[in-house]
């Protein structure tokens, strides 16, 4: 039986954040009056005293944990693996880092913690015992371009089940179950001056599995203004996708990934008035969660490729998640 | 140069009214010049791989240059060696110049050469991220 939760990434109102529109209890109101009953919070973005968690500021979190009635549920910690000029972070380094990230959460009081696949899977073998002392959950993200079934997945999970360790996990970002272009990559190429027939044609050889090289090359002999690279780039990159006779498969990947998710990340580029995802499949993707045992948040991620905020994007997403849950 | 990132959330980079001359020992002597991050979060100052300061197209010479952050003052070179030193995108940053006889007063051309690395985005491996450019160009007026 699933128990899901909703919760938000602040991450959502990194625009308003950035151009100070909001401050951060700003931010912690608005998740609120979208509906999160918890929200995350992305270190590197509002951590005032990163990669430290101060006394003022949790003294902070906790006034507005009063005042608004959440309060943080996940950190998103980010692995700089090239933090250094002359090298990388090897993994003694990178499992340093983790370990302070580890402290950040606990001391906000989050359960859960978002690593990224810089963090290798033999360092993060390593981190299980520290993840255990604080009690939070680390989750390697999956992000598209990855799937669940990916390569370097299958070695963390590996490293998950062979520890037996309950702090190792994932969290999948639905982005990876993408089946169609992405809207605001779209919009975009199309103000840039791209012929929208260009576009469709892109998104068709995609959907073919062409080499973006030949595809970049026949675009190019159609006429194609040279904006559609852009475009044309994410759709071979971080907002990729697949056809949609791909999404029983990418589901199944994530059906057997689940006992070890311990949240999801609930991406989104875009929302209509009518509260459907242009690119990801929401239901069927929600249909496998409550069918499931998963007893976590799903994170709304809003990815601002607009500029234009997150505030009403993030309210339509959490109530296009309860019309599909049945809440 | 390639593709690089960036990320103007906020309207200014170079924030134009923070421009203002420099005094030394009471003379005008320089420039100073507040900026912010063109990225959604904040970054160590040794993800910094360029720093370079253009006044009316003339390049600063380095050590005239210095990076501030919450009253640490530091010469550019330092900046590869501050991986503890964290630059939150909200929190602006003060880049002095010292320069003889300072800007005269009417109108100028400031730009600043800003690329750091974005360090969890690898592009392959060996030490190559996805570059992010946080340069700007204003043009200012010293009264």
């Amino acid at each position: 039986m699933s128990d899901i939760k909703l919760g938000a990434t602040l991450f959502c109102y990194g625009t308003e954040y950035a151009r100070k529109q909001y401050d951060f209890e700003e931010c912690v109101k608005q998740a609120a009056l979208a509906g999160a009953t918890g929200y995350e919070i992305v270190g590197t973005q509002m951590l005032p005293s990163y990669p430290n968690v101060s006394d003022e500021f949790l003294g902070l979190v906790n006034d507005l944990k009063v005042k608004y009635g959440i309060g943080p549920v996940g950190y998103g910690a980010n692995n700089d693996r090239g933090m250094r000029w002359d090298r990388d972070l090897n993994d003694d380094e990178m499992l340093a880092d983790a370990v302070i990230d580890l402290k950040a959460a606990n001391k906000l009081g989050c359960k859960v913690m978002r690593s990224q696949y810089m963090l290798s899977p033999a360092a993060f073998e390593r981190l299980a015992p520290y993840a255990k002392l604080y009690d939070v959950k680390v989750g390697i993200e999956i992000h598209n371009p990855a799937t669940p079934g990916s390569p370097v997945m299958k070695e963390y999970l590996e490293v998950i089940k062979r520890t037996g360790s309950r702090h190792l996990g994932f969290i999948p970002d639905f982005g990876c179950f993408s089946i169609a272009p992405n809207k605001p990559h779209w919009i975009k190429a199309l103000k840039a001056g791209v012929e929208e027939k260009h576009l469709q044609m892109a998104a068709d050889m995609r959907y073919q599995g062409i080499a973006i090289e030949e595809a970049q090359k026949k675009l190019m002999e159609a006429g194609a203004h040279p904006a559609i690279n852009t475009a044309l780039q994410g759709m071979y990159g971080f907002v990729q996708f697949r056809p949609k006779s791909a999404l029983p498969g990418l589901l199944e990947e994530l059906k057997e990934i689940l006992p070890y998710c311990f949240e999801m990340h609930g991406k989104f580029h875009y929302l209509d008035e009518d509260c459907v995802e242009p690119s990801i499949p929401y239901k069927e993707i929600l249909d496998v969660l409550k069918e499931s045992d998963f007893d976590g948040y799903i994170i709304s991620e809003y990815e601002d490729e607009l500029y234009c905020g997150g505030t009403e994007f993030t309210k339509r997403h959490i109530a296009m998640e309860k019309e599909l849950l049945g809440y | 140069m390639g593709f690089a990132m960036r990320m103007k959330l906020n309207d200014e980079i170079i924030n134009a009214k923070s421009v203002r001359s420099m005094y030394i020992n009471g003379e005008k002597n320089g420039f100073e010049f507040d900026v912010q991050l063109a990225y959604y979060r904040g970054h160590y100052l040794s993800d910094i791989e360029l720093l370079e300061v253009y006044a009316d197209g003339e390049k600063m010479p380095a050590e005239s240059v210095t990076f501030e952050l919450r009253g640490k003052e530091m010469p550019l070179y330092k900046l590869n060696y501050a991986m503890t030193e964290f630059w939150s995108q909200v929190e602006p940053a003060t880049i002095r110049v010292i320069k003889k006889g300072g800007l005269a007063a009417g109108k100028h051309s400031l730009e600043l050469k800003l690329m750091l690395r974005i360090p969890y985005m690898a592009l392959g491996g060996d030490h190559t991220y996805m570059p992010l450019d946080s340069g700007d160009a204003v043009d200012i007026e010293i009264a």
